[in-house]
């Protein structure tokens, strides 16, 4: 044992068997009651505990998931610039800054079309939806792979929710083609009520970045509000719904 | 029987100091320390009466206590919103750094930079902010750290969520060289980031190389004597498991090795987003 050691001080190697629980019982007792009492060694603990906590968290699976927040935080900063309406740049803005890349609900979704096939797929992204969302997305028909002449079906892919208890559905409609659109229709908005923003991002098959916001419009002579993205080039797309919260 | 009150009260007083510090080197302040030490007792004392002396210490059981308060705690932590107004700074250099983290180090002619970017500045909500930059600063180090590559390429197969037992059955008999180019492409399925071929590169460079060049601790040197002499893209990771002793063991030992490493480099580079965001936990106490 060193003089440190006798002390109660512990080594960086010890405080990793420490928090991985490898330190013989004696052992661990000494140092706790040690960090009880010494500065020096809590602030190189915490040093080690954070770093444990991050390394034990880190998988491949996780690295593409904060990538994927990080991603849609420089959308919504970068959607907050662009867009003239002074009222969505505020909206912007405390998403961005209130949500740190979480939405309400994410969707990934993806159009093909080719000579011989168009078809359009959609998913839920948990890994972009804030915590206590309540919004979640169950697919309703789901495209698959296909061959040959597309049929409408095949060329769609929908999902939908409620937007909270009590509240409208929620429900959206990619269809691929040459010129695809993404639908976001939301059933029986209250007068009043305030309709998410809708962001849309991502890159198109030959490369171009795809930046677009809308928000859910009340329609003439209906009982639903819609958000249109049209002319949509075949791509892959993550869809992000403001979140809901006050 | 039930016991008295007052043992209870003593073997509170006996594991006092140690929950605290306990609890310190979790959180990140002394003054949420003692705070969750009070949730931790009040806790104990309210089901005081299931302690039972036969099926372990108090301590253990206090420790449980302790335990679910702090999972409580982070809880409750992530899911709050960050308060606006504390975050401006946060945002704009995580921003900042998200954007370097697509450019390699060569991209922006500065070889001084690291890889990963610019340091954060974690708040309070940083349970569930890790930056992207922060995870490829690990995947750095461990790609070009000192260990054997064979222990590194275990340990990648760690991170896309092998075991030990399916890499012992299912890779032992593939060549590094080749365990490294699917590593790298399993890789970047599940995390598509632009730099994430630079990253791998030191590792990748080494396949090439014998790795007596490459190993210079004399205790390594004579456990893996020989495979010394062997290109090492072409060695396989059964050439270096030990010929006595469950393989699954070493292959545990390996990740062990390359984890331990890469923490104390983190520490003693001081530097980098995730020392910094060690060393503001450091501050707050």
């Amino acid at each position: 044992m060193t003089p440190d050691q006798e002390l109660g001080h512990a080594t960086p190697d010890e405080l990793l068997d420490y928090f991985e629980a490898k330190l013989p019982d004696e052992r661990e007792r000494v140092i706790e009651e040690h960090l009880a009492v010494c500065n020096a060694c809590t602030q190189t603990a915490r040093q080690v505990f954070s770093l444990h906590e991050v390394w034990n968290r880190w998988t491949a699976r996780a690295h593409g998931e904060v990538y994927a927040r990080d991603r849609l935080r420089a959308a919504i900063a970068q959607a907050e610039q662009q867009t003239t309406n002074p009222l969505w740049r505020e909206r912007l803005r405390a998403w961005r800054l209130r949500w740190a890349g979480r939405a309400e609900a994410a969707l990934r979704l993806a159009t093909e079309t080719s000579a011989e096939v168009s078809r359009a797929a959609a998913e839920t992204l948990d890994a972009l939806t804030r915590p206590g969302s309540v919004l979640v997305f169950a697919p309703v028909r789901q495209a698959g792979p296909v061959r040959g002449e597309a049929t409408e079906q095949q060329r769609s892919a929908v999902l939908s929710t409620t937007l909270r208890p009590g509240h409208p559905r929620a429900r959206v409609v990619v269809e691929a083609g040459q010129s695809g659109t993404v639908t976001v229709r939301v059933d029986e908005v209250r007068p009043g009520e305030t309709a998410p923003l809708v962001l849309l991002s991502g890159m198109t098959a030959t490369r171009t970045a795809v930046l677009q916001v809308k928000e859910v419009e009340p329609q003439p002579g209906v009982a639903y509000a819609i958000a249109r993205f049209d002319d949509l080039p075949p791509g892959e797309y993550v869809l992000a719904f403001e979140p809901l919260e006050s | 029987m039930p016991e008295p009150l007052s043992t209870h009260t003593e073997r509170i007083a006996a594991c006092q100091q140690r929950l605290l510090g306990f609890l310190r080197v979790r959180v990140k302040d002394n003054a949420a320390a003692q705070d969750l030490a009070q949730e931790t007792w009040a806790e104990v004392w309210e089901h005081v009466e299931t302690y039972d002396p036969e099926r372990g210490s108090f301590w253990t059981f206090t420790k449980i206590w302790a335990e679910f308060v702090l999972r409580r705690h982070w809880e409750e932590a992530r899911r709050q919103p960050i308060p606006i107004g504390e975050t401006t700074d946060l945002f704009r250099d995580a921003h900042r750094e998200s954007a370097d983290a697509d450019l390699p180090a060569a991209a922006t002619g500065d070889s001084d930079r690291p890889l990963w970017g610019t340091a954060s500045r974690p708040t309070a909500s940083e349970q569930w902010i890790d930056t992207a930059a922060g995870l490829l600063e690990l995947l750095c180090r461990a790609a070009s750290c000192t260990r054997p590559p064979h222990e590194v390429v275990a340990f990648g197969f760690n991170r896309l969520d092998w075991t030990p037992r399916e890499i012992v059955h299912e890779l032992a008999g593939s060549v590094l060289k080749d365990l490294t180019a699917r590593l790298e492409t399993e890789y970047a399925a599940l995390a598509p980031l632009p730099t994430l071929h630079v990253a791998f590169c030191p590792l990748r460079s080494k396949m090439s190389s014998r790795l007596g060049d490459l190993v210079r601790d004399p205790r390594t040197r004579r456990v893996y004597a020989n495979v010394l002499e062997h290109t090492i893209g072409e060695t396989t990771l059964r050439e270096y498991l030990p010929a006595d002793g469950r393989p699954e063991d070493a292959i545990v030992r390996w990740w062990d090795s390359v984890k331990r490493e890469v923490i104390k480099e983190i520490l003693a580079a001081g530097r980098g987003p995730l020392f910094e965001r060690a060393h503001w936990k450091m501050r707050q106490g």
